[in-house]
């Protein structure tokens, strides 16, 4: 039964104070007053993407119910608003990059560039067309999806979707530039078909040596592609790109990687937890997608840190969040449990080894900033070999004092769909906490995801 | 005082799942099974629980009104205003065959979308489960598939498998490859029995890949609709090398009584009902 949509508001008894802790600064040199932030999610936000302000259990992108954690709402506008600080950095000449989920986005931003995973290509190309509902929205994602599938593979895995939206030109995406690692095995099959019709969009693979790390050599070969990543990007970007430049992106990512661990420890460390679900999920992701900006997203994270400090001293705990919820960690790249759900079957979030994994290793600042940025890269926790990356995530499932192990991944996926087992069984056997997996084929829609969430629900009453 | 009468003195709860192709009701009242309903799901997942729930209640001789709790489950939970709480059905299924034979250990759930493995303790608490993933190879659905390509009825299957004289090795990963295969066995000759086994076998091994992640323990229950085919008791029972428990209940009915069961013991703790001795009977 459809019922009627029920829409998203901030309630206005917050604004004296959501006013009060100040605007954003963009990298730009531009400023956004905490006014204009307000504005915007109450006004024109909701008219321009109806569907981001829906507020049913259903839909897996809905904004936090916890309004009283500002930088919360202003993580909400940062991604509500990427589509128009894209365009115009676009029009400024700044050149949009493909990439690969869960690396570190360094060079891009030190060549000149802004890098996009296919999440965000994704939310970028459905929201071309404004004042789209929630099923409007499913429907243009899943006719991009399709348009993809017939040019490429019905076998594919639904990431094929960004990679269609881009090869449409319904974004204007400059260089496709990933790096091919070990999360995702459809990505190099997926750039290749880049070449098939589109040749005159510049293309650069990061190649990873699988199976190879620990291999002296493997970082000099690294340092060498991300060279080549770099004068890439800045051909574009007309920018001249000195190790100095790259050092001091390094430092200014490192500085987002470590408030993600801190903020991460402090939520851990809290006798209740003090941010649901959706917000503290969201912590991992900006400290390494930046949604386009760092210098802002970084302020956010910040800002955020300084809430939950507050809220662990005065034990408060996030909105959605049940007294002596069950704590799931999850495991697997590009979907993910519906935080709505998982809290209304009684658990919580505390954590997932993709994002968690590129925050956890600081770049080295001093030396040959590639080499650095090779040896981060080769001791990401989340592409070493499978047995590695297992026992790092027994340690993650520890620390957070998860109940279980929820591993997740996208049908078509065949990396994770591999190893989905094995980590789950090994990770069961370090901890002795319940492990599952399930494979789901809704990546990117937000109805009838039923079937998905019955499992996890079955899950959590199990645990 | 009449039966009827000690039936609605007060300690009445029912259990409703809804399910993918059938509805089922247990009424508990007394910490007894009073009364069940069965019928097929409808469009309409409310209206389809509600009903499945008079039905039951029809057979106990109870009113509506005397009903103190309520738990629904299956995949048209999502939809039962009617009900004090929801849980799923892998919870329930446990709990159910707890009910019956408290040593069950390992369940076997073959419903009418998607089957489970799932492992249980001594007091019916899930503690590992698998199901597989949005797939009709392996369900009630893939036999109704097979029953439409044989022109036989559902519940004839089982025993049109268990006539086989040989069983014909067939693809057990997906309904539609297997369908193609059965048309070109029928095409080439082959005898319907010895397709059906093979078919049955198909999905015993769908199954059987399932407890390879959760294992085995006896004493094993199959529940679901697919459980009251004989033939593919026998075919599991084969592929896994277990005995299965011969059911005394309708196994389809299991995890609308987990449901009961667990609606039971919520208005006991709740004090909406009083603890009867003996707890729970058959």
């Amino acid at each position: 039964m459809v019922t009627a949509t029920k829409v998203f508001t901030y309630p206005e008894t917050i604004k004296a104070d959501f006013l009060k802790t100040g605007g954003l600064k963009f990298g730009d040199g531009t400023e956004v007053s905490a006014e204009e932030i307000w504005r915007f999610m109450t006004e024109e936000g909701p008219r321009r993407f109806p569907h981001a302000f829906d507020a049913s259990a259903n839909s897996i992108g809905k904004l936090s119910d916890d309004v009283t954690f500002f930088s919360g709402i202003k993580r909400a506008y940062l991604t509500l608003t990427m589509k128009d600080r894209l365009y115009k950095a676009h029009d400024n000449g700044v050149p949009i990059v493909m990439i690969q989920g869960g690396q570190t986005l360094d060079p891009y931003y030190a060549a000149g560039g802004i890098p996009l995973r296919p999440g965000y290509i994704m939310q970028w190309a459905r929201d071309v067309e404004e004042g789209l509902n929630l099923r409007e929205i499913d429907n243009r994602g899943l006719e991009i999806l399709e348009s993809g599938r017939r040019k490429v593979s019905i076998e594919a895995c639904n990431q094929l979707a960004a990679h269609a939206a881009v090869a449409n030109n319904i974004v204007p995406v400059d260089l496709i530039a990933p790096y091919l690692c070990l999360r995702c095995s459809d990505m190099s099959f997926l750039v290749e078909t880049h070449r098939h019709k589109e040749d005159q969009r510049p293309k650069y693979l990061v190649d990873f040596p699988i199976n190879q790390t620990g291999k002296p050599w493997t970082v000099d070969y690294l340092a060498e592609q991300l060279r080549g990543l770099v004068k890439e990007v800045a051909k574009l970007s007309k920018k001249e790109v000195t190790d100095e430049v790259l050092r001091a992106e390094i430092k200014r990512q490192n500085k987002a990687r470590k408030l993600a661990q801190e903020i991460i420890e402090l939520w851990w460390s809290a006798e209740q937890p003090p941010l649901n679900s959706t917000d503290f999920f969201s912590i991992p992701f900006l400290a390494n997608d930046f949604v386009g900006d760092p210098q802002a997203t970084i302020q956010v994270l910040e800002e955020t840190k300084k809430e939950v400090e507050y809220r662990v001293q005065n034990k408060i705990k996030g909105t959605g969040v049940v007294d002596n919820a069950k704590r799931v960690f999850v495991c697997g790249s590009c979907v993910g449990p519906n935080s709505t759900s998982v809290e209304r079957a009684g658990a919580v979030l505390v954590g997932r080894d993709d994002n968690f994994s590129c925050n956890s290793v600081l770049v080295k600042e001093e030396g040959d900033p590639y080499r650095n940025l090779a040896e981060a890269i080769l001791a990401f926790p989340y592409e070493q070999p499978t047995e590695q990356r297992a026992e790092w995530v027994a340690e993650m499932v520890k620390k957070s004092r998860a109940d279980g192990v929820l591993f997740m991944y996208n049908w078509g996926c065949n990396y994770q769909t591999a190893v989905g087992r094995l980590i789950s069984d090994i990770v069961k056997d370090k901890t002795g906490k319940p492990s599952t997996f399930v494979e789901v084929g809704e990546l990117g829609r937000s109805e009838a995801t039923e079937q998905s969430e019955n499992r996890v629900e079955a899950f959590i009453e199990m645990i | 005082m009449s039966d009827t009468e000690v039936k609605i003195s007060g300690n009445v709860v029912a259990g409703v799942d809804v399910g993918s192709l059938a509805a089922k009701s247990v009424v508990i009242v007394d910490g007894k099974v009073a009364g069940y309903g069965l019928i097929p799901s409808g469009f309409n997942s409310e209206e389809t629980g509600k009903s499945v729930l008079q039905h039951a209640l029809n057979s106990a001789g109870i009113p509506r009104e005397a009903v103190k709790y309520i738990v629904a489950t299956g995949y048209g939970r999502i939809s039962a205003d009617y009900a004090n709480k929801t849980v799923t059905e892998i919870s329930c299924h446990a709990r159910g065959a707890n009910f019956l034979y408290p040593s069950v250990r390992t369940i076997i759930d073959i419903g009418g979308q998607d089957c489970k493995a799932i492992r249980l303790d001594s007091s019916g608490n899930v503690v590992d489960f698998a199901m597989n993933d949005k797939c009709a190879a392996g369900t009630g659905r893939f036999l109704e598939v097979m029953s439409n390509v044989f022109k036989v009825k559902l519940e004839d299957l089982g025993d049109l498998a268990l006539s086989a004289d040989s069983l014909v090795p067939m693809s057990s990963t997906c309904t539609v490859f297997v369908e193609s295969e059965t048309i070109s066995l029928i095409a080439r000759g082959e005898k319907p029995a010895n397709i059906q086994a093979g078919i049955h076998h198909a999905i015993a091994n769908r199954i059987s890949g399932l407890f390879s992640r959760v294992g085995i323990e006896s004493d094993v229950f199959f529940s679901g609709g697919v459980a009251k085919n004989k033939g593919m008791r026998k075919s599991i029972q084969e592929v896994l090398k277990v005995n299965i428990v011969e059911p005394t209940f309708d196994p389809q009915l299991t995890g609308a009584l987990g449901a009961a069961a667990i609606a039971w013991k919520n208005a006991v703790r709740e004090g909406v009902c009083q603890e009867q001795q003996p707890a729970l009977q058959k």
